[in-house]
């Protein structure tokens, strides 16, 4: 039963079945989703209850692979401290290097020794030396240690060692209690974690001493260790109804989606043979390029993939644009957008690529069509180009990334996959522009390559003057003409590159994306110094924007959040409690860190005594402000303090005090100051920087310089140029426009300057802000174009290496892939080494010149404290290092032994950012491998920084200190990646011009063996019509002249031979012919002597002997006609060597002796094989035969068409030759008949008499078409045996 | 008119949709921006936004979106975003923080110097919650624009 319905669904039927299969189950995916939502409403409780168990049970397990994976670690460093410690006096040295291993990076561990002194740790540092002793929980159990900003899931453990116990640490963090808004930053919270796997508010505390919820919204379960002991409390808020049924259809309509998307494909793979039967290829394009529509379409409507996707390649920030409605409102769906753009472009490129060869080889002109569509199609060449400027500019203003500012060498992924985009796209456009140029040379149809190159200079001069007169003719042309001249000459240049090759043309695909590539980042570096220039106005705004409400508004925000945070309320509750680091996290959790602004935060007790604060770019504040001393609002105040007469320097101060039931516990205050001089940050360490300042990402603020003029007087200038009166007259003369904005070009010192100049009114006076930067070098741009062009050569060698893998069997070890391999490896190998040379080379000078820098700072430092000390004898160490930092400039640290005496950056150290034990592997270095100085690199929230450790001498005694750039700023004259950039983006070039170069050389040394092997191939197989062309030089000359006459020789032979092998033949038929008739001859002879004897002698028995002798010769004479006839029966029958074989196979085997000709064959066929009995040889020949009159009669393609009809099967072979004319075609199959100059006219009637001699047919057709037509009928054969595959 | 004629001429007027489709397109909103507006519709402008943001449709407030509007949001958003950025930017943050209701406490409709506050209250998570809001427009051309909106 089940067997008779699956037969319903053979072949295409199935994929069809499988599409109502989906609709059926997208219909009853919303039919069910009511249903499901229904029973969710009427057991909401059951529901409710197995969903608490559910989101219990996830965040428990969740909570025990953490807690697995620190027991193993725990574990694994037992054993290894083991190895180390049990050797008696081994070093302590050894177990700093074993826990400083790379395996232990993302854990803290800290070994004592047993007398509680800290002896190893690792640069993680999480739990203070005198926390760990007395231990908290009993060894061996997991529990949780919260610092001032992190919470730690920890184990002390302990191990005993010759009669000594030895303790050990190993914690991992749980939650940051803070988060910083910048790239480096990684937020690690299990909180969020389980907020975002349920949608609803987690909340854990992190101490065994927490208390079950009381509010009935929440629920509340303990979380236990490993031996079953409390360690903390999860608590969540309770699934909502409504959330739990939005939860329902959100699924469903993914599922609809995920469905509709699989059904959209199969439905087109349902269509797939009739999309193959189509008999004109314009259709199938069209078709083609309607389903692809279609399935965009289909995709935008049931948002797919955006509804299952999340994270930055669904984000709108990194690109999103109004075309199309939102069809490319993310860089995924831009993505799909363009990738299938791109295979439309392909297919329909491909399809006009076959035209053009077909028009090439007919050579039919037609002059009408080029005027008519030579204007409308120029049009939309530069409309076309336009629209591929205005998508660039898109990409790169509807985006936040800083394509061009990428830190890293391989951007993040929404960059890559904006790359990406960017490259599909202009392949897209490019393969659309070529179609453009190519259908109007096909109207000219030329072959000849001189007049090719005529003509294609003649298109080339016009398309430039159109393009100047397209460019000027608009209101706001998108790119400068020089542009247009640029992108004219590549596309011309790439049309001429695809019109002149002859077959093939893969490698045109190649070089289409390379010219994309060069034109896309052109357009994309022209537009980012465009966006540059916008950020001038930005900038302007920017110094603008943080006008006296914002900055009032951002501190009443910052302390509302802080005063209502229920940290500060408990920590005023406890002694002791680092308000530090509830200043910085109120800080970094606010607008303050969001905005980079220089800002402070300050705790004050109810006695309004300072108790913790954290502040940068600005002054830390000691004492509350008179305006706040007994302030006793419930709002914030806020107040701003004249700093001085400038009105760009703003400075605001904000309080609000902090109650708890109605008691003040203390006070908050909030400080933003704003000058002009401080723009970018520069006071901020950069892992505190937000990077998100649009001046920051855009443009450096170093490179502007920033002039402000109050009432057209100077009033502030940022930058190191002050102008002179002369340079500001075009600034305060300016004709501002109706947004009271101006853009100049001006020179400064013999250098141009891009100028944005902002006109506003503040408090009756007039304002004037000039923001300028320099115009681009050369160089830079260079640098911007490898950049980008690094990323797209990564793509683009993917692709070559995927369309190699999928075409690995077509390829065999041919003299040309001998000859690609071996240019790629003489010229790859030294390229790349000398690249990776080279980075090795800079990466090491970029180090020294760290080092040098630091060390030189460690020397001014130390050089300074000593002569301090000599001069004021009175001065104590401390005073000294304070003063040192102060006068120098330089941020320092220093220690006594591991300890840390002083730093003058203390208040990231009060806070736990930075840890004041010296760092394990400089202690190492310094203390147990004797050396004096040591480079390292050191990690804070992300942001890797260097760290430089070196022994000093004050006043005899030793001590450590240490400088670093993530407080200094040290500036390399060009970066690692500045250099990575540079040294592989043009290697990056140079490899894919090398491998282009190599693939032509390749191709062009190997063309003349290739053509002869093709040429040898055909003579073997009996085609001796074939002749080369002979262009070439020396002793390939040679060898094709050799070659011909060798291939005239054989056919003046084989026709001699032909001669011969008929007169002998003829003369042993007669030598037979003969002696058969004598045999009859002798006895009717005989008989009719006889006969004649006894006429004469009146012989009485005449009558019976005429009768019997008559007879003899009647017999006789019919031995003869029957001797004729077998002769006769003998003459027609050949000799064939008859076998079963595939038709198509020897027909493509045949066909594939033509590829280097001008010809296009094709070979069209619904059947997957075609069984003939048949000789093989002579089937081959008289396929050659037919493709090679057709040759010769000037056609530029032959179609095969198998088709099988009444039992037979009937191949259609027709030409688009100068075909047959009437008068001849009854003679065509008639021995020496021939129209060829040199033709033997054996052919056709080889081939009938061959079709023929295996029961068939051939005749020629009548057709509309010009060009000739056959038909041939070759039985079926009806017991198949096995296949001779050719 | 033979077939291949016929099939240039399709393709060629498909070619010319797409292109100007393609070319056009992109510049859409830019091209919005010009309307004529009335220079002292702060106030009209407070009371359109204010509707867009309490019933969380961005495309109340796209006429308002300048090409560099600088968004500061709850969900971590921080920057200068062109309009067509901001749509979808602002349009994913009520999808994520659905509103219960806004309105400005306090608007300041004066030359050169023209915001407004007022609180955000939204569910996110099952939580109700509320944000402060500080929007402020600078007259651009013939119409008001938002400059920074920032919700909190």
């Amino acid at each position: 039963m089940s067997a008779k319905i699956l037969n319903h669904f053979k072949g295409d039927r199935k994929y069809f079945a499988i599409v109502f299969f989906i609709i059926i189950l997208i219909l009853l995916s919303g039919i069910i989703s009511p249903i499901i939502v229904s029973e969710i409403e009427n057991n909401w409780n059951s529901k409710l209850s197995l969903q608490i168990q559910e989101i219990q049970g996830y965040a428990t397990s969740s909570f025990q692979k953490k807690e697995n994976i620190l027991l193993k670690i725990s574990n694994s460093v037992k054993n290894d401290l083991r190895k180390v410690l049990q050797p008696k006096n081994s070093s302590y040295g050894a177990l700093i290097k074993l826990i400083n291993k790379d395996i232990y990076n993302d854990y803290s561990i800290e070994v004592l020794a047993p007398n509680g002194k800290l002896i190893a740790w690792n640069n993680k540092l999480s739990i203070p030396q005198n926390d760990i002793l007395p231990l908290s929980f009993p060894a061996g159990q997991t529990h949780f240690y919260n610092s001032d900003l992190t919470a730690f899931l920890t184990i002390t453990d302990t191990l005993f060692v010759e009669n000594e116990v030895f303790y050990f640490v190993v914690s991992s963090t749980i939650q940051k209690q803070f988060s910083l808004q910048n790239p480096y930053f990684n937020q690690i919270d299990f909180s969020k974690q389980l907020s975002d796997k349920y949608l609803t508010q987690f909340n854990i505390a992190y101490t065994p001493f927490a208390e079950n919820t009381r509010d009935g919204r929440k629920y509340s379960f303990d979380l236990v260790n490993n031996k079953g002991n409390k360690i903390g409390l999860v608590t969540f808020t309770k699934p909502t109804l409504d959330a739990s049924i939005n939860s329902v259809y959100d699924q469903s309509s993914n599922i609809q989606s995920v469905l509709a998307f699989i059904g959209a494909l199969i439905f087109a793979v349902g269509f797939r043979k009739e999309y193959k039967e189509l008999k004109y290829r314009t259709s199938k394009v069209l078709l083609f390029a309607l389903y692809v529509v279609a399935l965009r379409m289909l995709l935008f409507f049931v948002n797919f993939p955006s509804n299952i996707l999340s994270g930055p390649l669904v984000d709108p920030v990194y690109f999103s644009s109004a075309f199309g409605g939102g069809i490319v409102k993310s860089p995924v769906e831009f993505f799909i957008t363009v990738l299938l753009v791109l295979i439309v472009s392909v297919n329909g490129f491909r399809y006009l690529l076959d035209y053009l060869r077909a028009s090439q080889i007919k050579g039919k002109r037609n002059i009408l069509l080029l005027a008519m569509f030579f204007f409308p199609l120029t049009f939309l060449f530069f409309l076309t180009i336009r629209g591929l400027s205005a998508s660039v500019r898109s990409i790169i203003f509807d985006s936040t990334l800083r394509y061009f500012k990428e830190p890293n060498l391989i951007p993040n992924l929404p960059a890559m996959l904006m790359n990406l985009n960017l490259l599909i796209l202009g392949v897209s456009v490019l393969l659309l522009l070529c179609a453009y140029v190519l259908l109007l040379f096909s109207f000219i149809s030329e072959n000849n390559k001189k007049k090719i190159r005529l003509y294609f200079f003649l298109f080339y001069i016009i398309f430039q003057i159109i393009g100047l007169i397209f460019i000027y003719a608009q209101n706001e042309a998108l790119i400068t003409p020089f542009l247009s001249l640029v992108f004219v000459t590549f596309i011309l240049g790439l049309c001429y590159q695809i019109y002149t090759t002859k077959s093939g043309g893969d490698f045109n695909f190649i070089y289409a994306t390379l010219v994309a590539s060069v034109i896309t980042i052109t357009l994309l570096n022209y537009f980012n110094v465009e966006l540059e220039k916008q950020s001038l106005k930005t900038t302007a705004l920017e110094i603008n924007r943080p006008n006296d409400n914002l900055l009032k508004f951002l501190i009443n925000e910052t302390l509302q959040n802080a005063s209502s945070n229920s940290d500060i309320i408990t920590d005023f509750g406890v002694r002791n409690s680092n308000y530090d680091a509830d200043a910085f996290r109120f800080w970094a959790n606010s607008s303050l860190q969001r905005e980079s602004l220089n800002s402070s935060i300050t705790i004050w007790d109810r006695y309004q005594n300072k108790i913790g604060g954290f502040s940068v770019g600005i002054e830390a504040e000691n004492k509350l402000p008179k305006q706040f001393v007994n302030y006793s609002g419930q709002a914030p105040k806020i107040i701003e303090v004249s700093q001085s007469q400038d009105t760009s320097k703003k400075f605001f101060k904000g309080i609000i005090p902090v109650y708890d039931r109605g008691i003040k516990l203390g006070y908050i205050t909030a400080s933003i100051g704003f000058d002009i001089q401080n723009l970018g940050a520069n006071d901020i360490p950069q892992f505190l920087e937000s990077k998100k300042n649009i001046i920051n990402s855009v443009i450096d603020i170093k490179d502007l310089k920033i002039f402000e003029f109050k009432d057209m007087q100077l009033s502030e200038v940022y930058g190191d140029i002050y102008p002179s009166r002369e340079q500001i007259i075009p600034i305060v003369s300016a004709n501002f426009s109706q947004d009271n904005e101006k853009w100049l070009d001006l020179n400064l010192n013999g250098e141009n300057y891009y100028t944005y100049v902002l006109k506003t009114s503040l408090d009756g006076y007039s304002k004037v802000t000039a923001v300028l930067t320099r115009e681009k070098r050369i160089s830079w741009d260079l640098y911007n174009f490898f950049k980008i062009f690094l990323i797209h050569s990564i793509f683009i060698i993917i692709t070559l290496v995927v369309l190699l893998s999928f075409r690995i069997k077509k390829y065999r070890y041919s003299f040309r892939a001998q000859l690609l391999i071996a240019f790629l490896l003489v010229l790859l190998v030294p390229v790349l080494v000398l690249a990776f040379y080279n980075r090795q080379i800079v990466q090491q000078r970029s180090k020294t010149a760290i080092f040098n820098d630091l060390s030189d700072r460690a020397d001014y430092i130390e050089k300074y404290i000593n002569n301090e000390i000599k001069r004021n004898w009175n001065l104590d160490v401390q005073q000294a290092f304070e003063k040192a930092g102060q006068d120098m400039g330089i941020s320092f640290s220093i220690y006594d032994g591991t300890t840390q005496l002083y730093n003058s950056k203390e208040q990231y150290y009060k806070i736990g950012l930075f840890n004041d034990r010296l760092n394990p592997e400089a202690y190492y270095e310094l203390n147990y491998l004797s050396f004096r100085e040591y480079l390292t690199q050191e990690n804070v929230e992300g942001f890797t920084y260097d760290a430089f450790y070196k022994k000093i001498s004050f006043e005899g005694r030793p001590l450590i200190i240490g400088v670093n750039d993530a407080f200094n700023n040290v500036r390399l004259s060009f970066s690692v990646i500045d250099i990575d950039v540079f040294l592989f983006g043009i290697f990056s070039f140079t490899t894919l011009i090398m491998i282009l170069l190599s693939a032509f050389l390749a191709n062009r040394i190997s063309l003349p063996i290739r053509r002869l092997t093709k040429a040898t191939d055909s003579v073997a197989h009996g085609d001796l019509n074939v002749e080369l062309e002979n262009n070439e030089k020396g002793e390939l000359k040679e060898l094709y002249e050799g070659f011909n006459s060798m291939t005239k020789e054989l056919q003046k032979n084989q026709v001699e031979l032909a001669e011969l092998e008929r007169e002998n033949a003829w003369k042993e038929m007669a030598k037979q012919v003969a002696h058969e008739i004598k045999n009859p001859l002798t006895p009717m002879k005989l008989a009719v002597q006889q006969l004649v004897a006894s006429y004469n002698d009146k012989n009485k028995n005449f009558d019976s002997m005429f009768e019997k002798l008559s007879s003899t010769i009647l017999n006789q004479i019919e031995n003869l006609s029957l001797i004729a006839s077998e002769f006769s029966r003998f003459a027609r029958m050949p000799n064939f060597n008859l076998e079963q074989i595939d038709l198509i196979a020897i027909l493509k085997d045949t066909i594939n002796l033509f590829v280097e000709e001008h010809i296009k064959i094709i070979l069209n066929s619904s059947l997957p094989s075609v069984l003939v009995e048949a000789d093989k040889a002579q089937l081959r020949r008289m396929f050659i035969n037919f493709i090679r009159n057709s040759i010769q009669a000037g056609a530029s393609q032959i179609e095969f068409i198998i088709s099988e009809e009444n039992k037979n099967f009937i191949i259609i072979i027709s030409d688009d030759g100068k075909g047959i004319p009437l008068n001849i075609r009854e003679k065509i199959f008639e021995s020496n008949f021939t129209t060829k100059e040199k033709g033997m006219g054996i052919g056709l009637k080889l081939a009938k008499r061959f079709i023929e001699g295996i029961n068939g047919s051939v005749v020629i057709l009548e057709q509309d078409n010009p060009g000739a037509a056959f038909k041939i009928s070759i039985p079926v054969i009806h017991n198949q045996k096995n296949i001779n595959q050719v | 008119m033979n077939r291949p004629i016929k099939i240039h001429v399709f393709l060629f007027i498909l070619f010319c949709l797409v292109c100007l489709n393609q070319t056009y397109g992109q510049e859409y909103l830019r091209r919005a921006e010009h309307r004529e507006q009335n220079p002292a519709a702060a106030r009209v402008a407070f009371n359109q936004i204010e509707n867009g943001i309490a019933s969380g449709r961005v495309s109340e407030l796209v006429e308002y979106l300048s090409p560099q509007t600088y968004l500061s949001l709850s969900n971590g958003i921080s920057g200068y975003y062109s309009s067509n950025q901001a749509y979808y930017v602002l349009e994913d943050f009520f999808r994520s923080y659905q509103v219960t209701g806004f309105r400005f406490d306090d608007l300041q409709i004066e030359e050169g110097n023209v915001y407004g506050t007022g609180k955000y209250q939204f569910v996110m998570r099952g939580k109700r919650e509320v944000a402060q809001v500080y929007i402020s427009l600078k007259h651009a051309g013939k119409k008001w624009k938002i400059t920074q909106l920032t919700i909190n």
